[in-house]
Formats: C-alpha cells, structure tokens, sequence
C-alpha cells in the first residue's frame, strides 16, 4: 500500500496512508476477533467484517472491480452459506466451551501461525517498501478503459484456459452435491 | 474543495429526506391502493384523507416498549435491523434521480455518485442485506424467527441469481456498469423493450428479493407468525419496515433506471420523469401484492431455479445471438 502512495503522485497521498492504516487495524482487530471468539456465528461475523475492510482496501488501491466482486461473493454468498450452516448446527453453549480435546491446538496454531508470518515477510522483504512495478499498474490500467475492462482482458484472453476449467470444476462439484443428495439413485 | 463538500451535504440531505418522506408516504400509499382494491376505504381516521397515518405510526412505533427476550443473543439482536436498513440507505447513493442541472449558477448533478461499477456495487450492497434478516432470525433464540430467518436467506440466495444474470442482458446492451450511462444508452429505445424477457425476469425476483407478497413466506402470518422478526418490537421493528419499503424505492429506482429509460421523456423534466416512472414501478409492486396468493416454499424454490434461472440465461443467449446478428 505504502509502494502504490510512492508510485503515483497525487492529491490526498497522506489521506491515502491514514485511511490505509485505519482499514487495516480494523482488519487485524476483526480478524483476532475471528480467531478468539468463542460463538461461531460472532466469528462469522468478524469475518464479514474482514471483507469488507479488505474491499475498502482495494478500493484505496483503486481496484472497485474487485472490491464489488470482493463483497458480493464472500461477504454476500459463501459467508451467507457459512452462516446458514452455523445456524442449522445450532451447537450448545457447553459444547462451545468444550475446548479440552484440543489442548495442544492453541499451541500449534500460535507457533505455525509465527512460522508463516516469517515466511511471508522474508518473502516480501525485498518488495515491501520499494513496490516492485507490476505488469499493471494504473496507468496501464486506465489504458484498458478502467479496471472493469482490464481484467476481462485478461481473464477472457491470457487466462482463458484457466477460466473455463475452474467453470468445469464447480460444474462437477455442483453435479457432484446433487448426487450426493439424491436419497435414491435409479 | 469545500464547496464540493457543501454541495454535498446538501445532496446527501435532500436526497436522504426526500426518499424517508416518500418511504413513509408509501406505507400509507400502500395501505390505502390495498384498501381499494379489496373495496374499502383503508386508514382515514388521522387527518384528511387518512395523510397522517404515517406520522401516528412513527409516533406509536416511537413509544411502544423496546423488549430483548431473556434468551436471545443480545448484541446480535441489536445490530440486526441495522444491517438489515444500512445496505438499504447505501443503495440510494448511486440512484440517477436526474442529469446534470444547473441551480444558483453551479452545475449539480441530481445523484450523489455516478461509480464506473454502479450496477456491480448496488448488487454487493444488498447482498448485504440478507444479513439483517439471517441474524435476526438466528440471535431472537424462537422457531418461528429461525424458521423464519432460514427460509428468507434460502430465497434470497436463489434470486439474486436469476436477478444477476437478468441484467447481463442490459450490460450488454449498454456497454457499461455506470448506472448514468445506462440511462444515456436508451435515448432511443428503452431496455424494456429489447429486453422485455430481462425485464420479467428481474421484477420476479426483485420482488422475491424484498419478501413481498407473493413471495412472503419468510414471514408467513399464518404459519410463522412474522417470521424473523418475531420478537422485535417498538424501533428495532419499525428499522426493519423502514428497510423494507426504502428498499422498495430503491427496487423501483433500479428497474426504472435499468429498463425504462431512466430519466428520459418527453415535455415534463428528465426529473419529473423518473419520480413518474419510479412511482409506477411501486404501483405496480402494490398491485401485485393485492393480486396474488402466497406461493408454497417448493413452488418458490421450483420457479426460481427452474424457471427464472434457465429463462434468465436464455436471455443472455438471444442478447448475444441478436446483437451479434443486427449490432
């Protein structure tokens, strides 16, 4: 976020920065909230809210295409599915609390969670600050006509094999719960 | 720099102001077009005509006892009317009420936002508001909310889909997500006329969509009591009406601007134009209230995936065929 502000020279670049570092505390407050919260439906919850920070985050990097996308389909399909499953659980409060079968999870999870956060940074450590160019950046972008039309572009022409099979796997796996449902097969 | 800000605020003010008061005054439009419908006068008690019916329902509403149920998931029943009416404000923002005039010597545009994604954001923001409706259903810990609840989100999920794929149609034929530009490209022809099977498609569902009659199972008086919100009372009820009928507007706002040509017209002002236009889509929604019977769930679930659904992608199909052939 920082390498963008660097990038283009604009009006507003502190604006930028200090909407940037609200979007992003309230992204790690929802997304501790998502891990420690005890009710499933409240981390539904955070999560939502996770997405939609994420989407104002795009949208500061000026990619509405996939901020709108970004809400739509998470927050406004699969956690609406998510959600509908929770309620249809209905767990009780006691098995909610029961977290003495996982005592060596917490563990685990903290000290995993610590190895990928390494990782990541050692990664991106070459380009966290600098902001590697990438292939599109706004300018390009506006070439297309907007970021609407530049990924159809290329969603439609380089990654078009790549698109049409991930349409064929969810057709499976559409077909696939329909049969998995279908009491009798004849 | 501040003027932008003012002018605003102004806008945002008006344009707030001016959907609340039409909300109110379709509450009573409704009651009273039903009333005549089934013959007889409706609400005529409070003022001429019954006009402040409204304005005795918001002060009733206002004074009745705000009860939580012991049982219920107290912060998430407080904060689900207020998803449920938020997406339902947010809408509004991207609504083309009219063009570009010019008042006290300054051009103002009669919208608060023309963004390049205008269709795309008014779908992501009221998927949002499935949410009010799941969450009060699940926090008010009763069966008929719950029940009320699952069976509002089942259908809301399966609309949106015949509702999305609808307007692929209109996208095509207008070239663009700008909700300024769709209107600008039926100058000529309105959509609903190339797109007349879009057009079918997407009222259908966007009256599923409000869970209005005839598809109200969610809150089925007569099996469910109301449904998800059961258990609400006093303002916490009241947001969740309010929800509904700006969501009407905003419904209206979008079939108008979407399929009937928006703020174009003959003679009158393009924004006279739209509040015609807009008006008669809410008519034609009371009307159908008034006309049909409640579906059965499976009756719902059939026509939406197996007759909207297949008929919406059709849609697209000829769309492509006949733009091909004649564009």
């Amino acid at each position: 976020m920082i390498s963008i502000s660097k990038n283009f020279k604009k009006p507003g670049l502190k604006m930028e920065l200090f909407l940037f570092y609200i979007f992003g505390g309230i992204a790690i407050i929802a997304s501790l909230g998502l891990v420690a919260g005890k009710n499933p439906v409240h981390s539904a919850l955070f999560m939502v809210v996770v997405f939609f920070v994420v989407a104002a985050l795009f949208v500061l990097l000026g990619a509405e295409f996939l901020a709108a996308a970004q809400i739509l389909v998470y927050a406004g399909a699969i956690m609406v599915l998510f959600l509908f499953v929770i309620m249809l659980l209905r767990l009780q409060k006691e098995e909610l609390r029961n977290t003495s079968r996982h005592a060596f999870q917490k563990f685990f999870g903290i000290a995993l969670s610590l190895v990928f956060a390494f990782q990541v940074t050692m990664i991106f450590r070459g380009s966290f600050f600098k902001g590697a160019r990438g292939n599109f950046p706004p300018d390009a972008v506006k070439g297309f006509g907007g970021n609407t039309e530049a990924v159809a572009a290329v969603l439609f022409t380089d990654y078009l094999f790549p698109f049409e099979l991930t349409s064929a796997i969810l057709l499976m796996a559409m077909v696939g719960a329909v049969v998995l449902t279908k009491k009798e097969l004849k | 720099m501040t003027e932008f800000v003012i002018i605003m605020l102004v806008k945002m003010f008006v344009i707030f102001g001016a959907v609340m008061l039409t909300m109110t005054y379709i509450t009573l439009a409704e009651r009273k077009i039903l009333g005549y419908m089934q013959i007889r006068p409706g609400p005529n008690r409070v003022g001429p005509w019954g006009l402040l019916q409204p304005i005795a329902d918001g002060i009733k509403l206002f004074l009745k006892e705000d009860i939580i149920p012991d049982n219920a998931s107290k912060a998430v029943f407080v904060i689900a009317p207020a998803m449920a009416l938020i997406p339902a404000v947010m809408t509004i923002a991207v609504v083309p009420f009219g063009p570009e005039v010019s008042i006290l010597g300054r051009n103002v545009t009669l919208f608060m936002a023309d963004i390049n994604i205008g269709i795309l954001y008014i779908f992501a923001v009221s998927s949002i508001g499935v949410y009010g409706i799941v969450l009060a259903g699940w926090s008010s810990e009763s069966k008929y909310s719950l029940l009320g609840g699952l069976r509002s989100s089942a259908q809301m999920i399966s609309y949106e889909l015949s509702m999305g794929f609808a307007i692929v149609g209109v996208i095509m034929m207008s070239q663009s997500l700008s909700m300024v530009k769709l209107i600008e490209a039926q100058k000529g022809v309105w959509f609903i006329i190339p797109q007349f099977l879009g057009f079918a498609i997407y009222i259908t569902a966007a009256i599923a969509e409000l869970n209005r009659t005839p598809f109200d199972l969610p809150e089925g008086e007569s099996e469910l009591v109301s449904g998800y919100f059961t258990e609400y009372s006093s303002m916490k009820y009241a947001m969740f009406m309010l929800a509904e009928y700006i969501n009407i507007i905003t419904v209206s706002g979008i079939v108008t601007t979407l399929y009937l040509g928006g703020w174009h017209g003959p003679v009158l002002p393009p924004l006279a134009w739209f509040v015609i236009k807009l008006l008669i889509v809410v008519f034609f929604m009371i009307w159908v209230r008034a006309t049909l019977p409640r579906l059965r769930y499976d009756q719902l679930m059939t026509l939406g995936w197996k007759i909207l659904l297949p008929a919406s992608i059709v849609n697209i199909l000829l769309t492509a065929v006949f733009m091909t052939v004649f564009g």
